[in-house]
């Protein structure tokens, strides 16, 4: 049984600029599923390049199984054990779809052919690419792309998976099939999956992280998160103009994320999403005071 | 990494921009092949020369490509993630761009010598002329990639395609005016000039040597360099000083045979023909040779013109590097008119190839300058048969090269209007035209008509006694065989 990797990361900072996009950030994640959340700009990106090793933190360090990311023989240790998926996928146009996966399973140190072409064949099977293996990839879709992606970020069994956005331009029943394999891996795996889709987080995620403007707001399970909501989700005939969120319903009720707007409103049981959308109102809050 | 150099050589391989360059290098090489007699000189080196420079010029595109492929595309965090240096990949993507550089010199090469075949050419390439080009291909292609790699640029990237073949082609067409020393200049090209390099055939130093080890040394520098430059701010160091050995070493080879080329012989000046006399040196014009003003030297025996053919009667040899087609061809022209003067004295039984000069005897040898059989001008099979004809019997009847050294209406003129006919190299009616119509050739060939007349071995019967004074200039036409009547 291999376990997944230890990752801690100690008062990280880091500045585009004069501009912080992460501020003394302190976590350690372990084996399991890891969701980043956060608003546009709250430093998810950034942290997942800093763990990848792409970036250097401007202070703090970050460890992976005791290896440093500023150590430059650690950095290559951590690479061994890395997958890695970035928001802004690259892929070579004009290889083929098992080319680029095996191109990239070489450059992961998988040198023996027929052992490298074995996982290749099986990374292109758990994301249902093993049809298409021989078509070039400039004649993909964006969500087959993305697949292609996520085959060569698993191809080499990465102790430490690093996946940003990753289900961007799936579709509903990809979806569901990547949070299958996700789930899969984070079982023996670390899996950290940064993502905007809280259902994906409340879906598959054994731990939590809300990033505000480069600052952990939260860190626990979807469960915890969800609680942080209880009594303060209400199903009301009105619209409320100080809740913190308040959106119409198919049956034609508001759903109301905050005080209980009138004394008729029903209380109903909150989600993963709610307690997210509480955590930003509550940063955004304390960042207005 | 030989896994990742085999499979970036697969994919250079499958470039459009390759067999772009491969297509143009072919259409290049039978162009000129167009322009160049089949049977002549240097199908390799056509192959080579015509087809270095498109083929480098593609393969600089197709490394560029390569070059730019992380950035372009977007992968390069994919790629940087990977345990794999930087410098590691890198290098193994020149491997692979080098794998493939000399796999399009080799198709492309054996395309141009198809062509060749197929027009009945000839020649036995210098193995020294594919090494030479494959590195030219080599280095046009590892440059692509430094630029792609550096500037990170299409449009930079694609600019350096023309860029590389204005600046060569410069260089190659560089006249007295770049540093007063063009064949020399010209020598520091990707690839050499076929004029200077096949001219003498060891007669004149051969460039091919320094200029392998100058295109070795600007490709080994040129790649530590690039190794260097993409490990900057690598999460691996770069094994500095193996790649330094790599650059130095680049560099001196590319200094000392860059200085030798610069520095090198590239006018044979023939003062007599004691071989001791010949000078090579360094010229100042655009001349492969510099010729005696003694037109009646002629070259003592060495044993350059070694690839041969003939039979008892007469034999041709010619420089190996033209194969032995070549002899065959000279030895076809020249054998008819050869077999009419069987038996008397003093006539040619061998040709030889000599590396200058305009055509000249020594004894019973006939020396067929290197430089005319070369030259491009009305290079049709009957005008080159005619050319050896004109020779042999120049040489077989004592006449100068040099026309105005005897009289028109000479008695040899009607001899050698004779064995053409006799020879059947030309019909008798082609003389009568003359003879009817042409009022300063016309005594000639009637002589010529008269002896024609007569059986051939009766002529050569009745020439005998008086060969040695025809030779000398001094026979009158009307002691010609059947004058008399």
């Amino acid at each position: 049984m291999v376990s997944g990797a230890h990752v801690r990361v100690e008062g990280v900072r880091k500045s585009y600029g004069g501009v912080a996009a992460l501020a003394e950030l302190d976590l350690e994640l372990g084996p399991g599923i890891t969701g980043l959340l956060g608003p546009n700009g709250a430093g998810k990106t950034t942290l997942i390049r800093i763990l990848a090793t792409l970036l250097p933190p401007s202070a703090g360090q970050v460890g992976v199984n005791g290896w440093w990311t500023s150590d430059l023989r650690d950095r290559v240790e951590i690479r061994r054990r890395l997958g890695y998926l970035p928001q802004d996928l690259g892929l070579y146009p004009r290889f083929t779809v098992f080319e680029f996966v095996d191109y990239l399973a070489l450059l992961k140190e998988l040198d023996d052919p027929a052992e490298r072409h074995r996982r290749v064949r099986a990374a292109l099977a758990a994301v249902e690419l093993e049809d298409l293996a021989r078509r070039k990839i400039r004649t993909l879709s964006g969500g087959m792309r993305r697949r292609v992606g996520i085959a060569q970020a698993i191809v080499a069994d990465p102790l430490l998976l690093l996946l940003d956005e990753p289900t961007t331009g799936l579709d509903p029943e990809q979806r569901m099939r990547f949070r299958q394999l996700i789930a899969g891996i984070g079982e023996q795996r670390t899996v950290v999956l940064s993502t905007h889709l809280v259902e994906d987080v409340a879906a598959v995620c054994t731990q939590v992280v809300v990033l505000w403007q480069g600052r952990v707001r939260f860190h626990g399970t979807p469960s915890q998160l969800r609680q942080l909501a209880d009594g303060q989700v209400w199903s009301s005939l009105e619209a409320t103009a100080g809740a913190v969120a308040s959106w119409r319903t198919e049956s034609g009720a508001y759903r109301v994320l905050g005080e209980r707007p009138s004394p008729a409103a029903e209380a109903v049981a909150p989600t993963v999403e709610d307690g997210y959308l509480l955590v930003c109102a509550r940063a955004r809050e304390e960042a207005a005071a | 990494m030989k896994a990742v150099a085999r499979m970036e050589a697969r994919h250079l391989v499958r470039s459009p921009l390759l067999w772009l360059g491969v297509a143009l290098a072919a259409a290049l090489t039978a162009l000129e092949m167009s322009w160049f007699l089949p049977a002549l000189a240097g199908d390799d080196l056509l192959a080579y020369t015509a087809g270095g420079l498109p083929l480098g010029a593609g393969a600089l595109l197709a490394g560029a490509w390569l070059g730019l492929r992380d950035r372009v595309s977007g992968a390069a965090d994919l790629v940087a993630v990977t345990p794999t240096a930087p410098w590691r990949l890198w290098r193994a993507r020149l491997v692979g761009v080098a794998a493939a550089a000399v796999g399009m010199f080799a198709v492309g090469f054996a395309v141009a010598l198809a062509v060749s075949a197929a027009r009945g050419g000839r020649g036995t390439p210098d193995l020294r002329l594919l090494a030479d080009g494959a590195l030219a291909l080599v280095l046009g292609g590892w440059v692509g990639v430094t630029v792609g790699r550096l500037s990170g640029s299409r449009m930079v990237s694609v600019l350096a395609a023309p860029v590389w073949l204005v600046l060569w082609f410069f260089v190659v067409t560089g006249g007295p005016g770049v540093a007063g020393r063009s064949l020399s200049v010209q020598n520091l090209a990707p690839v050499l000039n076929p004029q200077g390099h096949s001219a003498a055939y060891g007669l004149l130093p051969d460039p091919l040597w320094p200029h392998l080890g100058y295109l070795l040394g600007l490709t080994l520098l040129v790649g530590g360099l690039l190794l260097v430059l993409v490990s900057r701010g690598s999460a691996q160091r770069v094994p500095l000083r193996p790649l330094l050995v790599v650059a130095v070493t680049g560099a001196v080879l590319a200094g000392t045979g860059g200085t030798r080329l610069l520095t090198l012989p590239d006018v044979l000046l023939v003062l007599g023909p004691d071989r001791a006399s010949w000078k090579p040196v360094q010229g100042d014009v655009y001349s492969p040779e510099a010729v005696s003003d003694d037109p009646g030297w002629s070259f003592p025996a060495d044993d350059h013109a070694r690839a041969c053919a003939g039979d008892a009667a007469l034999t041709a040899c010619v420089y190996p590097g033209y194969g032995q087609r070549l002899a065959r061809q000279m030895h076809a022209a020249m054998a008819p008119v050869a077999g009419v003067f069987t038996g008397l004295s003093g006539v040619p039984t061998r040709v030889r190839m000599v590396p200058v000069g305009n055509g000249s005897c020594r004894g019973i040898e006939v020396q067929v300058p290197e430089g005319l059989v070369r030259e491009p001008a009305g290079r049709s099979d009957g005008n080159t048969r005619h050319l050896y004809i004109g020779f042999y019997l120049q040489c077989a009847l004592g006449l100068s090269s040099v026309p105005d050294d005897h009289p028109v209406g000479d008695a040899r003129d009607a001899v050698s209007f004779w064995a053409l006919v006799a020879s059947g190299t030309i019909p008798r009616e082609e003389l009568a035209g003359i003879a009817g119509t042409d009022p300063l050739w016309g005594p000639v060939a009637t002589a010529a008509l008269a002896m024609a007349a007569l059986p051939t071995a009766q002529v050569r019967a009745d020439l005998a006694p008086v060969w040695e004074r025809l030779r000398a200039g001094r026979l009158p036409i009307s002691e010609l065989p059947g004058q008399r009547a």
